[in-house]
């Protein structure tokens, strides 16, 4: 594959961030908030989406961030697609969960 | 000196003055007035108390402020669990797919909404209603405290608007009521802020 | 916004802790940080266990802040966690130095008086005079005496942290002051 799933999804317009599938945890605003965070093409897509084997079918869990400026709902749904279209032919359901909604990095405000 | 079950010539104890001194409660408190023994006993609590107030406000201040390293150094090592909340479906095209938004992310954009708002700043939010069926009724509850000076009407309409173009934009959720309480007026000066 | 925090009411702050905002836990942590340690430091003796026993207590509200009935009660709350946490280490410690020997159960960094001159010129004659008398009394009195004056508590919240009921909370905390009294007057 010439690109990983994790840039398939950070690609979708509206998402933040991709977030680690197991354990969320933050840190006080002090630190970097970037330990979330993977900018790294090469990122490990296991840490990153959950796959699951529901008898017989595989589901491709994982958790975003959505930027205060986008419409949530349409993220998802594209932010499904991607993932979709990036493990096909295999057929796999999936799962999206919108953790956070904020100002994407670097932009004016909190 | 005496022990506390030990009683004064009066017939009250050392343990009931210590008791008055905390509670206020005395069986006969005109008696604390006119008996040598029972004013003695309480001068002496209460310059203990004092020596106490003076020993605490000593360790108070060698304990630092903080803002100091210690108090740095701790909160760095702090990991604290993102509180989800309930699951908050989202509208999926393909029946196999689960869209979702945590709770905790949309009060988090709530509270963010209600933070912009000058002079005002969020406290308690709360989604009433089961956010967890599509369509099912929900009201949003906000606790907010305000900055002395800043007109509260104007204020909560604008607010309320805001937060139902947020809820909108973000959520499929059906908001049936929008409830800004105003819980603490602060009186901050201008500068601080 | 995050030092905007600082100026608002504890209730505010913790409802959005509860909620799950960071900054504003840090914010109450360093609020009541200080009186946090000072308490901690007062009961275990030992700077490095007080510290120890703030962090934990921290992590216990963050986890629990949601069950807190009274927002605006959240000071006391920290304090009694405090009190009761820095009571679980005297037992752990307690409990250790039975096994390993008397000599090894008084931490290097005592908090604890022993009183010399110069910190009688330093501290003044009274502060002094106390922490000597205090760390003379009974464990059971000091601890009574030390969440009552530094923590602030209750008669009933210190007899829940001691697990005793409030009727023994109120002789220890008499039979303490008594001590004390008597104590502080010998020194003069």
């Amino acid at each position: 594959m010439s690109t990983s799933l994790h840039q398939a999804i950070m690609a979708v317009d509206g998402v933040t961030e991709v977030f680690p599938a197991r354990n969320l945890w933050q840190r006080l605003p002090g630190r970097a908030a970037s330990l979330l965070q993977r900018n790294n093409a090469d990122a490990d897509d296991s840490a990153l989406v959950e796959v699951r084997d529901l008898g017989g079918r595989t589901e491709a869990a994982v958790r975003i961030g959505v930027s205060s400026d986008a419409r949530t709902p349409e993220v998802v749904r594209a932010v499904a697609a991607a993932i979709r279209n990036h493990l096909s032919p295999a057929d796999v359901s999936v799962k999206v969960t919108v953790v956070r909604i904020a100002p994407a990095r670097g932009a004016a405000g909190v | 000196m005496s022990m506390p079950h030990d009683v004064f010539e009066c017939g009250h104890t050392l343990e009931e003055l210590s008791l008055y001194l905390d509670t206020g409660e005395f069986p006969d408190p005109p008696h604390l007035e006119s008996c040598p023994e029972c004013r003695s006993g309480l001068d002496s609590l209460r310059r203990l108390s004092a020596a106490g107030e003076e020993l605490f406000a000593n360790d108070l201040a060698a304990a630092g402020s903080g803002r100091d390293d210690w108090m740095k150094d701790i909160l760095a090592n702090l990991t604290l669990e993102l509180r989800p909340g309930r699951s908050i479906p989202l509208h999926s095209d393909d029946p196999a797919d689960t869209l979702s938004e945590t709770e905790g992310s949309v009060i988090a954009l709530v509270r963010s909404v209600a933070d912009s708002l000058p002079g005002a700043v969020a406290g308690k939010v709360r989604l009433e209603g089961d956010v967890t069926v599509p369509g099912e009724p929900v009201a949003v509850h906000v606790d907010l405290a305000v900055l002395f000076g800043h007109p509260l009407m104007p204020r909560a309409a604008s607010l309320r608007q805001d937060l139902a173009t947020a809820l909108a934009r973000h959520t499929e959720l059906n908001i049936s009521a929008i409830d800004i309480t105003v819980t603490d007026v602060i009186d901050a000066p201008r500068e601080e802020l | 916004m995050r030092d905007q925090l600082d100026v608002v009411p504890d209730a505010i702050l913790a409802g959005r802790a509860a909620d799950g905002d960071t900054a504003a836990f840090e914010s109450l942590a360093r609020r009541y940080g200080p009186h946090m340690r000072a308490s901690a430091r007062r009961l275990t003796g030992s700077y490095a266990d007080a510290d120890d026993v703030v962090q934990e207590v921290l992590v216990q509200a963050w986890q629990q802040l949601d069950t807190l009935r009274e927002p605006a009660a959240v000071k006391a709350w920290l304090l009694r966690l405090t009190g009761s946490r820095s009571i679980d280490l005297l037992r752990r410690r307690r409990n250790h130095a039975s096994l390993t020997g008397p000599e090894d159960d008084q931490p290097a960094d005592a908090v604890s008086p022993g009183a010399g001159p110069e910190t009688a010129v330093v501290a003044g004659a009274g502060i002094t005079s106390l922490k000597a008398a205090l760390s003379a009394l009974p464990e059971e009195q000091r601890r009574c005496w030390v969440l009552k004056e530094i923590n602030g508590q209750s008669y009933d919240e210190i007899a829940r942290t001691l697990n005793i009921s409030p009727a023994s909370v109120r002789g220890r905390l008499a039979r303490a002051r008594i001590t004390l009294v008597r104590e502080m007057e010998d020194w003069r």
